[in-house]
């Protein structure tokens, strides 16, 4: 990030927390993605996913004043989501689950991939424990290493690893499993 | 980097929320935000409001004026001197034989008769020596029919022994000047109860 953005993104947060409305605005547009995708790939509903990532966003509107940097900033908004997803999601598990069929494909980037690996994958990680899921999203959505996981879900390092080690490994022995001679 | 993490990447890469999504945050934010407090008015203001309507006025101007009443009542009641004197063993002498039990209950060592009774009713004269010989104390129990045996007495049926209710109210003693006070204010304020009911009946009535 070089300096002039950096200066820009601290006197956004500044001044969203001396009140501007519009300044918040961009906050939100600046992050609502990273928000929301957290949310969508843990709890798999759209909806849900917006509602959580609405009540992130107002939570952070409260806690403007102990932001210090945007760094911090993005670091609070991945840990408050994960923390808030992962309540979402117990308490989700009273309830019926909506099929991974049946969730509407959200607008992205054309893929150049094998729709069938894609669909047994999307199935995979769902079935994967809730910690060992957030793990893997926060390694490839995020794209952070181990330890900024370890920080952001409060986790050792070993543990973090050995998630993140374990759940490729399953992935990849029930994908062979699945879809036959892959190479994966 | 196997094929594996490259499919992860794809599959979890990042996406946006619906076009609307901002928006919605901010109108969230808007509507969630307290208002800014109503000036709340003081317990005084509340209560010259309250007290508008004439009907409540006046019955207040009422209560107050009972209540004054009422303490006036009691402090004089207090400060009064107190005219009667409770009956003390001072009284006349002039004990016969038939009112030892006046005596006796006043608590006094006023002069007891010469003869004197026993516990089963007989009269002795005091210092008559008892079956031992000695001499019996200078006490003896009072004569009082229910100490009695109940074929020696004069008494027609057991329950004509016990006072009646009558004569118990005739002969209770007066009353304190405490006991006047207290049913004084009683009544005050029983009268100022019934004209602050009849006040709030009639401001709701106004109402």
């Amino acid at each position: 990030m070089s300096r002039e953005i950096l200066v820009r993104a601290e006197e956004q947060i500044a001044r969203s927390a001396a009140g501007d409305q519009v300044a918040f605005a961009t906050l939100v547009r600046e992050h609502q993605g990273m928000v929301f995708s957290l949310a969508y790939h843990l709890l798999r509903d759209r909806s849900l996913a917006e509602e959580l990532a609405q009540e992130v966003f107002l939570l952070l509107h409260q806690n403007l004043s102990s932001i210090k940097s945007p760094a911090h900033l993005k670091f609070w908004l991945r840990k408050v989501t994960s923390h808030r997803s992962i309540d979402q999601m117990r308490r989700q598990q009273a309830r019926p689950q909506v099929p991974l069929d049946e969730v509407a494909e959200p607008v992205s980037v054309e893929r150049a991939t094998d729709p069938l690996l894609s669909k047994s994958l999307h199935k995979l990680i769902a079935a994967l424990p809730e910690k060992a899921r957030l793990v893997l999203i926060l390694r490839y959505q995020e794209d952070l290493e181990p330890m900024e996981i370890a920080e952001v879900l409060e986790m050792p390092l070993n543990t973090v690893k050995s998630h993140l080690r374990r759940s490729l490994a399953t992935l990849r022995e029930k994908l062979t499993r699945c879809i036959g001679e892959v190479n994966v | 980097m196997s094929r594996l993490d490259d499919e992860l990447k794809v599959l979890l890469q990042r996406q946006e929320p619906s076009p609307d999504f901002t928006a919605r945050v901010l109108a969230r934010l808007n509507a969630e935000q307290p208002s800014a407090p109503l000036p709340s008015a003081n317990f005084w203001q509340r209560l010259v409001a309250y007290l508008q309507l004439p009907t409540r006025r006046w019955a207040l101007a009422t209560a107050a004026l009972l209540l004054t009443a009422a303490i006036g009542v009691v402090q004089y009641q207090r400060t009064k001197p107190h005219g009667v004197e409770p009956p003390t063993a001072s009284a006349p002498n002039n004990n016969s034989s038939s009112d030892h039990t006046s005596l006796v209950a006043s608590g006094t060592t006023a002069t007891l008769p010469d003869t004197t009774t026993d516990i089963t009713g007989v009269e002795k004269s005091v210092g008559e020596k008892n079956r031992d010989g000695e001499s019996s104390p200078s006490v003896t129990p009072v004569k009082d029919e229910k100490f009695k045996p109940y074929h020696q007495t004069n008494l027609p049926y057991r329950k004509a022994a016990s006072p009646s209710h009558e004569d118990r109210l005739a002969h209770a003693p007066p009353p304190s000047a405490g006991e006047l006070a207290k049913a004084q204010l009683m009544q005050a304020l029983f009268i100022a109860s019934a004209t602050v009911n009849e006040a709030k009946r009639l401001a709701i009535n106004d109402e």
